[in-house]
């Protein structure tokens, strides 16, 4: 739209809103002279001021926070602390878990993160750090260590021993278990769960 | 941790002086650690919680200001810049959930499951940027004022500062602009 024709648009616009609504009518009537397209461009924009879900009315965090609320979202290739993130392992109820490597002693870990939300709430967070301290109090070759827990930027994490191989559930997926190798992991399932303390 | 205070502060100092290569050292400074704590404020407010995007910019100032040296003129320059790259972080996060949709159109809220909300606010965002940068070819002072309201959360009196006009005219601009931008995202 040319300059002047803004500049008279704006000019009717903010005179016609200092107007009550009868005497509105009177002024575009007037003010618009016969110039249908003008009065109706001047009209539209009085609609639309006065509509109440204008988006940017409200800050933009709060269309970020919802637009981010289905997600914690790393991506590989990220650093958390001292760690890079390999790629994503899994996802559990308590959050995801992701390949990492830990850059000062070059070893790789699993990271799991615990999800915005629930890190929210107290609760969550003193059962996810009593959790991280009971594992940490446990050395035994079926159960993963764990080696530290952090904050990365509002996130918390907990480090683990991460031990490559297909998981149980992942094996039974491919194929039926003889009953020896059944027994065995059982045995091996049974001597983790052995040291664990009682819930 | 971050080298930034002294080198932000002379940056800032000499880009008020007039120097325009400071402002592109400026940029990637502070975009750094704008997308840290912005990532870090969006982890930890859950939806529906009012966040102050002002608050924000003030950390990040505090952070990267070396602040006894500073004067007021910068500051209102840095919540400028500020405004500017929060626009930048926001339409690139929203543009990559958007990447599937096409168009500018603004999405009425009718379904009220967490993915579709976030997929509302993201094509929201990006209508929004897509009218911004409309009002801009046609009134560069009408996008600012949104730019530093919207994405920096600025008062109207504070946006009066920054742009050095009085408050009556950013007011004007902004009811202006608003209706405007209302109408340019309804729009098919």
């Amino acid at each position: 739209m040319p300059d002047q024709h803004r500049e008279n648009l704006k000019e009717i616009f903010h005179a016609a809103l200092a107007l009550a609504t009868p005497e509105r009518e009177a002024y575009l009537e007037s003010a618009c002279n016969n110039n249908h397209s003008l009065r109706q461009a001047v009209e539209s924009l009085l609609k639309s001021h006065e509509e109440t879900d204008n988006f940017v009315d409200t800050p933009a965090f709060q269309a970020a926070a919802e637009m981010l609320v289905d997600r914690l979202e790393f991506r590989p290739g990220d650093i958390v602390a001292h760690y890079k993130l390999l790629s994503l392992l899994g996802e559990g109820g308590m959050g995801k878990v992701y390949l990492a490597l830990d850059t000062k002693l070059d070893r790789k870990v699993g990271l799991k993160f615990l999800p915005a939300e629930l890190a929210a709430n107290q609760d969550h967070m003193r059962r996810f750090t009593q959790e991280a301290k009971s594992a940490a109090a446990l050395n035994h070759p079926n159960i993963a260590q764990i080696f530290e827990i952090g904050k990365h930027d509002g996130a918390d994490y907990i480090a683990m021993e991460y031990v490559e191989g297909e998981t149980l559930r992942q094996l039974l997926a491919r194929r039926k278990l003889d009953i020896k190798r059944a027994v065995e992991f059982a045995a091996q399932v049974a001597s983790g769960l052995s040291v664990a303390p009682p819930r | 941790m971050t080298r930034a205070p002294h080198e932000v502060t002379r940056l800032l100092r000499e880009w008020s002086e007039g120097d325009q290569t400071a402002l592109e050292q400026l940029i990637p400074l502070v975009y750094d650690e704008l997308h840290r704590l912005a990532h870090q404020y969006m982890r930890r407010e859950k939806p529906g919680h009012f966040l102050q995007t002002s608050a924000l910019i003030n950390e990040a100032y505090m952070r990267l200001v070396d602040q006894p040296q500073i004067r007021w003129e910068n500051r209102t320059h840095f919540f400028g810049i500020a405004a500017r790259l929060m626009r930048r972080i926001l339409v690139d996060e929203a543009r990559k959930r958007n990447s599937a949709k096409r168009g500018g159109r603004l999405i009425q809220v009718s379904l009220d499951e967490a993915a579709a909300i976030s997929q509302v606010q993201a094509a929201n965002v990006v209508a929004l940027d897509d009218a911004l940068k409309s009002l801009e070819t046609v009134d560069a002072r009408q996008s600012e004022i949104v730019e530093l309201r919207f994405f920096g959360g600025l008062s109207i009196d504070e946006t009066a500062e920054v742009l050095k006009v009085s408050p009556g005219t950013v007011m004007r601009d902004w009811t202006f602009a608003r209706a405007w931008l209302r109408q340019q995202m309804t729009v098919t």
